[in-house]
């Protein structure tokens, strides 16, 4: 039962009847995830995650639908596919080079990975531990970075940019440039 | 922040500091955009296109001409005004969206980690991805007027420009949430207690403990936010396409057309140089607003919680008023 699911509550004993009623398995691990830190009432629990859920998943369920439909009728606007079909799972692989791509992109992505935290973690530990001359204006500099704007540094947002040439030297920028960009 | 005393030879927190850890970063930096930044000002005084783009080193200086240009006789302003009002825009929708996604998942219940996984779909699909299947589904024959039963041209005219913003919320929310979520993490669990004992209900708590809590994850989310999607280029290019609809001309692909569709790299660099300024100065108004430049705002200060504790008792009468009951 919510502890906030009623407007007024008797506040001790909510306190200890969650405590000592949680009949949940995970409780008796860990005895301080109770009813007490609960932030929303069960219902709206529901719904924010109903909805939230519909909003990610009717575009994503339309890519599924459409991987199995034929291209006429996802021409045609159709949500649902009216028939089954495989074919483009197995016609990936022959019309474009999608495997050579994929070996690419572990590549490119590994290094880069490897390659950005080591930068990252050593250039971090020095701005947070320790405390310097330029300290706040590395900082600050760090952040304006993030407004340049312009295709030349696309990249840096977005791992797909149509200026791909250019992209394993943009995204060795990210480490320090854009520690929280998406990738 | 307390400073401590130097006294002696050298004060206790400048020795060994291992400021050199700071090079390979810094040098990367340097290379990779500090030096064609310096390159992008010069040539943004040449006059550089594809006839002196073989010895551009020679090209005819032109001084301030191409930023006059930039100003007077292209569409520089309209797009600075698309792309700054299309990401205000997406920023402010995103923010609820993203808030309500962490709160709703901040308390443990079985699948809660499918959830989770759920909510980052948005963010982990590459934004190439995002616009294809978007394009493909916004053409005029497509699922979304078929499902809507209109007739809207969403990748032509006036429209395009709320079906970037629709797709820019699509994508870009989960940002939010990630930040979000980990504002919430620092809340601790006494001040859970303290509310259930005041006996606070939830809208109470969230607004008046819990959202304070998220005040600098949020401001940090809001400034990040509206500069990707100032600089978001990947979107629009392929969800609408060479040549853009004007009503969706942002920033980026506009420079990218001066440089590599009209080949006016001078004139390119003028824009690009201009809109960063137009982006740098309000957002460093924002950081000394909010004071988030130094990394020392995280979480309500103390002050900031005491007023909390106040408006908290101030929030809930109710409670006040139970409490009085039971000791009468």
């Amino acid at each position: 039962m919510s502890a906030f699911s009623t407007t007024r509550t008797r506040p001790t004993a909510t306190l200890t009847e969650s405590i000592t009623t949680g009949g949940a398995r995970r409780r008796t691990k860990r005895p301080y995830d109770t009813d007490v830190t609960r932030l929303l009432p069960r219902w709206l629990l529901v719904v924010v995650i109903a909805v939230i859920i519909a909003f990610i998943a009717a575009p994503v369920l339309y890519i599924l639908f459409g991987s199995v439909n034929s291209d006429v009728a996802v021409a045609r606007g159709e949500y649902f596919p009216s028939e089954f079909t495989l074919a483009n799972y197995v016609e990936i692989w022959n019309t474009v080079a999608l495997g050579q791509g994929l070996v690419n992109s572990l590549l490119t992505a590994g290094a880069v990975a490897v390659a950005s935290a080591a930068l990252a973690v050593s250039t971090a530990y020095v701005l947070v531990r320790f405390r310097f001359l330029g300290r706040l204006t590395i900082l600050r500099g760090l952040l304006a970075l993030q407004s340049i704007p312009g295709p030349s540094c696309s990249c840096r947002s977005s791992s797909s940019s149509p200026t791909s040439r250019a992209r394993p030297v943009c995204r060795s920028s990210a480490p320090v440039g854009a520690s929280s960009s998406r990738t | 922040m307390t400073q401590v005393r130097p006294h002696g030879k050298t004060p206790l927190y400048k020795r060994e500091r291992p400021l050199w850890m700071l090079l390979p970063g810094g040098v990367l930096m340097l290379v990779v955009i500090v030096v064609p930044l310096l390159v992008g000002v010069y040539i943004a005084m040449l006059d550089l296109d594809q006839y002196t783009l073989r010895e551009w080193f020679s090209a005819p200086f032109v001084g301030l001409a191409n930023f006059v240009e930039a100003f007077t006789d292209s569409p520089l302003l309209h797009s600075v005004w698309i792309s700054v009002s299309l990401s205000v825009l997406v920023t402010a929708v995103t923010v609820p969206i993203g808030v309500a996604a962490a709160v709703s998942t901040q308390n443990r219940f079985p699948g809660r980690g499918l959830v989770r996984s759920i909510y980052l779909i948005p963010y982990v699909l590459p934004a190439f991805v995002v616009g294809t299947f978007f394009r493909t589904m916004l053409q005029p024959q497509g699922v979304v007027n078929t499902v809507l039963g209109t007739d809207v041209l969403w990748l032509n005219g006036s429209a395009s420009y709320w079906a970037l913003a629709g797709v820019m919320i699509w994508t870009s929310w989960p940002f939010v949430y990630l930040l979000s979520l980990a504002g919430l993490q620092a809340v601790d669990n006494e001040v859970h207690e303290a509310a259930a004992l005041d006996g606070v209900t939830w809208w109470a708590k969230l607004r008046y403990i819990i959202f304070p809590y998220l005040r600098g994850p949020l401001s940090l989310a809001v400034i990040i936010s509206i500069l990707h999607n100032i600089n978001n280029f990947t979107l629009p290019f392929v969800l609408f396409g060479i040549p853009l609809p004007s009503s969706v001309e942002v920033m980026p692909v506009l420079t990218y057309i001066a440089s590599f569709q009209s080949f006016r790299f001078g004139l390119s660099a003028a824009m690009a140089i201009c809109s960063l300024v137009i982006v740098a100065i309000p957002l460093f108004v924002y950081l000394r607003a909010v004071k988030l430049d130094t990394g020392d705002d995280a979480g309500p200060s103390r002050k900031q919680r005491r007023s909390d504790r106040l408006t908290l008792a101030a929030a809930t009468p109710a409670a006040a008023a139970d409490l009085d009951g039971a000791r009468a």
